[in-house]
């Protein structure tokens, strides 16, 4: 174990040390990649190139449009690229941006030394660019998407898209949407337990607060979308039918989880980016963000209400005016919490001594347009005014405005802030400044003309229009508007890489901030910090290149490298005590071949090759349980130092080891998804029409009690395994296991005997698809229940180190909580129908 | 095992708009099932739905819900006093208070049409 370095030539061997550990092979062992540093650099290059190929096609489209009637492309190749367009910007450009940001900036923001779990980033990030590039190949392929970014049923359903082409959205944006959820559950329990000691909640950086709340809505956020996702993928698959009203579908259920989705997902995108003008502006202020605590209460208050307005998307569909109320009042109260932040921002300001630099023209840029598109929102929100303006020109100039002015400016402000951090590279003004005033113009140039468009009525996704409506020169305006702004985001580009290359050069902390990424070497180095800080302040008004010394030189916590473990420290969430040492894995291969095997299975789904699933599903399952021969120790550790006199435990050995809340939170996700399922089918029963159906499903009384009887046993099972873990007893895991696989089988036998054909009618859909859901928990209580046994047989558990055994518990409580939810609602579905189980 | 878990504390900062968004998934959803199974041909006390009942019960209920966790948060935390909390507990007891205060005003100013609103009326 090297000692805490008092002499520069220690403190180097200390770096030397600790980078021989941290970073990844050169070469080809850059695929083995775990780290934060290089897979957040690598989220956003990735994103950036998926923005260029979706700024192509925007300026495909605006050529199209500058003129009415135009042969530049045919319906069906418009159709391709407006759905391209839409579906990168929001899927492969917006999600994985932030989440690249998030992955890069907030370890190093929270004072730690990596994210809570490495190779789950790297996992998300090859099924990102996996799932992106099935998308694209389809578009070189002529078979790109064609039903809009948000699919609507029944133009994406098989009637009516008959190829490929709805296949590959539903299957590639669902192989994307992997890495979106591995990214939320890694941001939650990296800020909850992933940070320097002593910050307690109230120090944590105000990015961190913006990123935990973020976290906690795609959690719950994307289950809705994967949910719709798969149920239309079985229906025009296998015939369920869940969208066909001719069955006793609903296409309206579509657009319900669509926008449980896709309007808290507005918020998703907006809301780290409005954490990055609360990092950006206090540091050019010269001042604390003003009001941090009512900034955080409103990112709260944003991110629920975000989640009761989905409905403002559907106000044309034919919802009870009681309903359009609420809905239309919701959307109104965000501009309340979103207006508590501009405030707090302007107040900064004011009370400070602000300089201006490239990232704060960016930041003016986004004040500007960003207010204007929430502005239109609030406009939009009114049921009256919607009813005249949706599906018009209007509705995409504010989106827009929302989204490029809430976004895109804010994460050119965030690349030209961190940049330096990144490349050692201070942004140089001329070319800087000049980028942004093409982009700032060209972009007013091509989307305020477009609110009139709109007003006069032009609609969206058409790719013609008759020369005398009347639109051709603001469309001709608008074009113009488009290809300047796409200059400047072009010269925004040349500036990086001359940047890259010319930059100047710079010491430690180059716009004075006040947080601690920039205590630290940059270019960053792989393991960030030689020795963590101890917190006392608000972790945003720290002395960063006074701590950075300090921290060099091996003087704060783990400042020293033990066993060739690569360590970082978790706290408690509240108080931000030191609570465990994590030790993190180090570089594989595994999560890029488990991102293959993953992307295998959606292929085969796509070439309809059904043969090549079982064998996908296993190769994941197997390269899954791969990952574990790594973690864990075979004798007990102990408490263990971690400088300044101070000892913590491993991970493993912890009360409340980050993997376990990982798993809590991968349940709460689960939940959302069985609920909406749930929900799915009540709908049905409501709003549908063609019920009741002709035949009802039938279960018989076997099926509805036995499997009662089995998920009870694995769920006490499960937990006396924990109870009895350093005893050696295998009795409990291997009951476990063969309940779950009792209660599997008999779910499964009761879905394939429900005596009503499943493609005949939407409840029988539903009924089939509950009961294969209940099937598929067992069927992975079973995996929890074979490792927990496979972990006793290798020495990897005793009554302190029992982690193993914990991890699987809470699974198997809500596999049986959710079974025999699943039993109540078929026999409820089945009696609103008209039936008897 | 050694540590400790205090953590629970944290979830209250959401527990204000856990309510509110309850109250609208609920109104949303009974007011749906209330069409389809015709409540508003049921009438209570001779003039008032049993449709319009069940709505005005649920807004009237979750504001009752907020206003008493409220009362419970400042009693259970003020017990305790500023000096019984540490500073942690103090940001998070605040940030309640903020939450349930702007959950209960977004209650009433979203769901206040339940007295009025025609409810089975599509436009």
């Amino acid at each position: 174990m090297t000692g805490p370095a008092e002499h520069p030539s220690r403190a180097l061997a200390l770096h030397k040390a600790l980078r021989a550990i941290w970073s990844a092979p050169p070469g080809l062992g850059a695929f083995s990649a775990v780290n934060h540093t290089a897979l957040g650099r690598r989220f956003v290059i990735a994103a950036m190139v998926f923005f260029a190929i979706g700024g192509l096609l925007a300026m495909l489209i605006r050529t199209q449009l500058a003129s009415a009637a135009s042969p530049f492309m045919d319906a069906d190749q418009y159709a391709q690229i407006f759905t391209m367009h839409g579906t990168i910007m929001m899927f492969l450009f917006a999600i994985p941006m932030l989440e690249g940001m998030a992955i890069y900036v907030l370890p190093k923001m929270l004072g730690a030394r990596d994210m809570a779990f490495p190779r789950l980033t790297a996992y998300g990030f090859w099924c990102y660019v996996f799932g992106g590039t099935m998308l694209i190949v389809a578009m070189l392929a002529g078979l790109a998407p064609d039903a809009g970014w948000f699919m609507y049923t029944p133009l994406s359903s098989s009637a009516h898209s008959p190829g490929i082409n709805a296949d590959v959205w539903l299957l590639g944006v669902t192989l994307v949407e992997i890495s979106a959820m591995t990214a939320a559950i890694e941001i939650l329990v990296t800020v909850l337990k992933v940070r320097a000691p002593g910050m307690s909640l109230d120090r944590m950086p105000i990015l961190a607060w913006y990123m935990l709340v973020v976290g906690a809505m795609m959690l719950v956020g994307f289950p809705p979308l994967i949910l719709g996702s798969i149920l239309l993928e079985v229906e025009r698959a296998f015939g369920l039918p869940f969208f066909d009203p001719a069955r006793g579908g609903d296409p309206l259920l579509w657009q319900h989880l669509f926008w449980l989705f896709g309007h808290p997902e507005v918020y998703i995108i907006f809301l780290p980016a409005a954490g990055v003008i609360s990092t950006i502006v206090p540091v050019f202020a010269g001042r604390p963000l003003v009001g941090y605590r009512a900034v955080v209460a409103a990112v709260i208050a944003l991110a629920f209400l975000s989640f009761g307005l989905w409905v403002h998307h559907m106000y044309t569909v034919g919802i009870p005016h009681l309903s359009l109320g609420f809905f239309s009042a919701a959307s109104a109260l965000v501009a309340v919490p979103t207006a508590i932040q501009i405030f707090a921002w302007l107040a900064t300001l004011s009370h400070g001594r602000p300089r201006l630099s490239i990232p704060m023209l960016y930041v003016f840029g986004f004040f500007f347009i960003f207010v204007l598109g929430g502005l239109t929102g609030v406009m939009l929100a009114m049921v009256p005014f919607d009813l005249q303006a949706h599906d018009t020109h209007f509705v995409v100039a504010h989106l827009h405005y929302v989204l490029i002015g809430g976004f895109v400016f804010p994460m050119i402000a965030a690349a030209y802030y961190w940049f330096p951090h990144a490349t050692g590279r201070l942004p140089v003004r001329g070319l800087s400044a000049a980028a942004f005033w093409l982009t700032f113009a060209g972009f007013n140039l091509a989307f305020l003309p477009m609110h009139l468009t709109g007003l006069l009525g032009m609609p969206r996704r058409v790719y013609a229009y008759p020369p005398e409506a009347g639109w051709e020169t603001l469309n001709l305006v608008s074009s113009v508007g488009a290809f300047v702004m796409a200059i400047g985001l072009g010269l925004v580009a040349i500036d990086f890489m001359i940047l890259r290359r010319f930059g100047r050069a710079y010491r430690r902390d180059p716009w004075r901030a006040p947080t601690l990424e920039w205590a630290m070497p940059t270019p960053a180095q792989s393991y960030n910090f030689a020795s963590l800080p101890h917190v006392d302040r608000r972790a945003d008004d720290v002395d960063a290149s006074a701590i950075g010394n300090h921290l060099a030189a091996g003087r704060g916590y783990l400042g020293f490298v033990r066993n060739g473990w690569m360590e970082t420290l978790g706290v408690e969430t509240l108080s931000g005590r030191i609570e465990q040492i994590i030790v993190l894995p180090r570089q594989t291969y595994l999560p890029l071949l488990t991102a293959m095997a993953t992307t295998a299975f959606f292929v085969a789904m796509l070439a309809k090759a059904y043969w090549a699933l079982p064998l996908a599903v296993v190769a994941v399952v197997v390269l899954f349980l791969l990952w574990t021969r790594e973690s864990g120790f075979r004798r007990d550790m102990g408490p263990l130092a971690v400088g300044h006199g101070e000892a913590a435990p491993v991970h493993i050995e912890s009360a409340a080891p980050p993997s376990l809340r990982a798993m809590k939170f991968t349940l709460i996700a689960n939940a959302t998804f069985f609920g909406s399922l749930l929900f799915g089918g009540l709908f049905l029963w409501v709003s549908a029409p063609n019920w009741p159906p002709p035949t009802v499903p039938q279960l018989s009384f076997v099926f509805l009690t036995a499997p009662v009887a089995v998920l009870a046993l694995a769920w006490i099972a499960g937990h006396r395994s924990v109870g009895v873990a350093g005893s050696g007893g295998m009795l409990w895991p291997v009951l476990c296991a063969g309940a779950h696989g009792a209660a599997a089988i008999l779910f499964m036998f009761a879905a394939l005997s429900l005596g009503a054909d499943r493609t005949s009618h939407a409840l029988s859909a539903v009924v089939f698809v509950v009961l294969v859901y209940a099937a598929v928990q067992s069927v992975i209580g079973v995996l929890f229940g074979l490792y927990a046994v496979y972990r006793i047989a290798g020495g990897f558990v005793s009554a302190t180190r029992n982690l193993d055994l914990r991890i699987g518990a809470p699974w198997h409580a809500y596999t049986a909580g959710a079974g025999v939810a699943a039993l109540v609602y078929v026999m409820l579905l089945i009696e609103l129908a008209g039936g008897s189980p | 095992m050694i540590g400790r878990d205090r953590d629970r504390y944290v979830l209250l900062i959401a527990a204000g708009f856990t309510i509110w968004l309850t109250g609208l998934a609920v109104l949303y959803g009974v007011n749906a099932i209330g069409c389809k199974l015709d409540w508003q041909a049921v009438t209570i006390l001779q003039t008032v739905s049993l449709q319009r009942t069940v709505v005005v019960a649920i807004f009237a209920a979750h504001v009752a819900a907020l206003v008493l966790f409220f009362i419970l948060v400042r009693k259970n935390w003020g017990r305790a006093g500023a000096a019984g909390l540490d500073r942690p507990e103090r940001f998070v007891k605040r940030i309640t208070e903020i939450g349930l205060l702007a959950a209960l005003a977004s209650t009433v100013f979203a769901f206040f049409g339940v007295f009025w609103l025609t409810q089975c009326a599509a436009t």
